[in-house]
């Protein structure tokens, strides 16, 4: 993980059906829907307030769930993300 | 009316359509969605304010190819984005060429565009570099045989076909503008210089004189003739488009022609343009001088005569042979004779 | 004037025109062309509550069914399928220009139609609430369609949901095409159906076409309002299972299930998405039409 590496989502490209504890994204670049799970659905609304640096996230994922091996899992998250075209780098 | 030029009349004069039958609607449709040029046909009417003109079933079939046209240009969209990510790892420039640049500039003959590839141009000491960097990320090469991988090397100005296994757009990259082993040659060093950034994009875009340059290059070079129309209405709309924007751009776009050498198809395409489109081209800027006039009659004899879609129930002898002319010639100005006669024969064997 | 009250050679003539019979199916009007003496029959039989267009539509589809003309059509008699005079499939046995005739619209409408987001799904009404049946494999969604529509509800259609910009639907309640065991198990369950001939060994084995209803026909330009998805499953002898599916899953298998969702983009994912919020949402099991039609007689809503 690259701590200070920050992250953004390009806004006004996606649209949100959010339920409880999951959600359902169409991305207006790729024409994809995406189901995604609570977690997820946290990180990606979260990237949606504005870019934020890896670390950041870590600790927001670290206060709101308890999840083992917290960072891993964030990495794994923000490698798909990138590759959906959901986020991208923020410079 | 003459079904067979119905697209092009209404193209031409949009408000022709406010007196059109039922069944002359139905023809236009026909016709229009045989050439891929619905959409573009939906624009065109509603920039002259004819949308109360269009009978409900036609006024349907018109909104969902427009619909379809957004899809389409969506894909060409998200594939140049998807390059884009790939580009993070280069520092050399890119072009997009033709269909992604009209969309990158926001263009108005981009909204009902179907294009089919995304074309675009790298300096040739970087085609490697790109090459590689896009079988890294998951491109592929589109299946081709031994013979057309070194059709395409060795004669041709772009690598062959990549497409990424999850997405249905062919990325196209290219080192020049017509092949190398072309009789005319469009100067690449040229187009670098005068490319423009476009904000927001790691893309760039040919200089506006550069973009209708490539566009005849595209009508009179390429060897698919079932979309000459739409090479004529891109066309048709670049003029329209920067002549009204751009200070001093048709004597920019003549003399741009004369560096690249390009000066004769530029002067067919603006007289087709003007006669077959109504093309606003000022008389003094069609450089009627430098052809003689029966050729250019009989140029554009030719065009208009390939320019419809075939119609499938009358069979006529003189499209077959205008588009097979046009087929010849295109070729003709690509290779050398030695290396056509060869591959037109190659061409005709495969077929059967 | 309705297709049943012109006589078979009257058919046959239109057809035979050049300007063909102008048809009026639910939202859109067709133009067909036929030279085979098959089609008008079954056109005449299936189609008799259909009215034909006005003269003055521009037709959403121009279709023709015509001989090929190679010397084969002496040896084994084929018909093409062409839209605009193009030729769409590979010709079909002359005989089968009727399941030819049904697939060819299918086709059109699926493809071309993107004014509607395009659900692959059987729709039927009553009491001005539209359930909606995503066809999945093994769904046996034609037959619970069939059964429901023979049962007193309003046919909309056996393989379009036609969804709005403003999120209704609209009906196209065209010939149910029933296949294999589904045409006998119709025939038991309502032998004064009106089904068309059998047509053996098709793609998807043998059809015959049960003919929609007289009200569902008549009322074919009334939208109607969708308030449940269901998603049939037939299994042998199961008892009739109504259980709640999950928002998400039933968005999804909606939207992928769908003709043209990807076509329609963000539009389409709109309107997928409302749909889901103003229906109730089920996964249906059963095994016996009599007891489905008990569970549709109340099926539970808002």
């Amino acid at each position: 993980m690259n701590a200070q590496r920050r992250w953004r989502t390009n806004k006004s490209h996606l649209l949100w059906e959010v339920w409880p504890r999951e959600a359902v994204i169409y991305n207006s670049l790729s024409g994809e829907t995406h189901y995604l799970n609570h977690l997820a659905m946290r990180l990606l609304q979260k990237m949606e307030q504005g870019p934020i640096s890896e670390e950041a996230l870590s600790d927001f994922i670290g206060k709101k769930e308890t999840i083992d091996d917290s960072d891993a899992q964030l990495k794994q998250f923000l490698q798909q993300f990138d590759q959906l075209g959901l986020i991208e780098p923020a410079e | 009316m003459n079904d067979r030029q119905i697209l092009l009349r209404a193209l031409r004069a949009p408000s022709i359509c406010r007196d059109l039958s039922n069944r002359e609607w139905e023809s236009l449709l026909a016709l229009s969605d045989r050439a891929r040029l619905t959409a573009t046909l939906a624009w065109r009417l509603e920039r002259h304010g004819l949308e109360d003109a269009i009978p409900p079933g036609a006024r349907r079939q018109l909104q969902a190819s427009r619909v379809f046209a957004d899809f389409r240009n969506r894909q060409i969209l998200w594939e140049m984005n998807r390059v884009q990510r790939v580009l993070r790892k280069a520092d050399f420039d890119v072009i997009a060429l033709k269909g992604g640049a009209y969309l990158l500039l926001d263009l108005p003959l981009a909204r009902g565009r179907l294009p089919a590839d995304l074309d675009i141009l790298v300096e040739r000491k970087n085609l490697a570099a790109m090459e590689d960097l896009l079988l890294a990320e998951g491109w592929q090469t589109t299946k081709l045989d031994d013979y057309d991988q070194r059709y395409y090397r060795e004669w041709m100005h772009e690598i062959p076909p990549l497409r990424h296994p999850e997405r249905k757009v062919e990325v196209d990259v290219h080192h020049a503008l017509l092949p190398m082993t072309a009789r005319i040659q469009a100067s690449p060093e040229l187009l670098w210089p005068s490319a423009r950034a476009v904000e927001g994009s790691r893309f760039k875009v040919l200089a506006p004189e550069d973009l209708v340059l490539h566009a005849v290059v595209h009508l009179f070079y390429d060897s698919d003739f079932d979309n000459r129309l739409r090479d004529l209405l891109d066309i048709d709309e670049l003029l329209r488009f920067h002549a009204r924007r751009e200070e001093g751009f048709w004597r920019r776009l003549s003399r741009r022609a004369a560096d690249h050498g390009l000066t004769r198809p530029l002067a067919y395409a603006l007289h087709c343009c003007h006669r077959l489109l109504d093309t606003p081209v000022p008389a003094d800027a069609r450089l009627s001088g430098t052809i003689p006039p029966w050729l250019l009659r009989w140029m554009t004899l030719l065009i208009h005569q390939a320019l419809p879609p075939p119609t499938t129930h009358r069979f006529a002898p003189l499209d077959a042979t205008a588009r097979w002319l046009l087929y010849v010639r295109s070729h003709y100005l690509r290779m050398p004779l030695r290396l056509l006669l060869p591959h037109l024969a190659y061409k005709a064997w495969k077929r059967n | 004037m309705k297709i049943a009250e012109h006589s078979r050679p009257e058919l046959t003539k239109r057809l035979a025109s050049p300007d063909g019979l102008r048809l009026e199916v639910g939202p859109f009007s067709v133009r067909i062309r036929s030279e085979t003496g098959v089609f008008p029959p079954f056109l005449r039989s299936l189609y008799a509550d259909f009215p034909l267009s006005s003269p003055e539509t521009v037709a959403d589809f121009r279709i023709r069914l015509r001989r090929p003309k190679t010397f084969r059509r002496f040896l084994q008699p084929q018909i093409i399928f062409e839209s605009d005079g193009q030729k769409l499939f590979q010709p079909f046995p002359l005989s089968h220009a009727p399941p030819l005739f049904e697939w060819g619209l299918n086709w059109c409408i699926g493809t071309r139609a993107h004014q509607y987001l395009i659900l692959h799904a059987a729709v039927l009404e009553r009491g001005g609430r539209a359930v909606i049946m995503p066809a999945l494999p093994g769904s046996g969604k034609s037959t619970l369609c069939a059964a429901l529509m023979l049962h007193g509800w309003r046919l909309l259609s056996d393989e379009f949901g036609l969804v709005r910009a403003e999120g209704l639907l609209d009906p196209i309640p065209r010939p149910i095409p029933l296949k294999n065991q589904s045409i006998g198990v119709i025939r038991r369950y309502a032998p004064q159906a009106t089904l068309g001939p059998e047509f053996p060994k098709t793609r998807k084995g043998t059809v015959a076409h049960l003919k929609p209803t007289p009200a569902s026909v008549a009322r074919m330009r009334e939208t109607a309002e969708p308030a449940w998805i269901v998603f049939p499953r037939y299994q042998e002898d199961s008892p009739a299972r109504l259980s709640p599916l999950v928002p998400s899953y039933a968005l999804l298998k909606l939207a992928t299930n769908a003709f043209n969702y990807e076509v329609l983009g963000a539009e389409g994912f709109r309107r997928a998405g409302r749909l889901i919020r103003r229906c109730e949402l089920y996964s249906f099991q059963y095994g016996h039409l009599e007891d489905a039609m008990n569970v549709f007689d109340s099926l539970p809503g808002r």
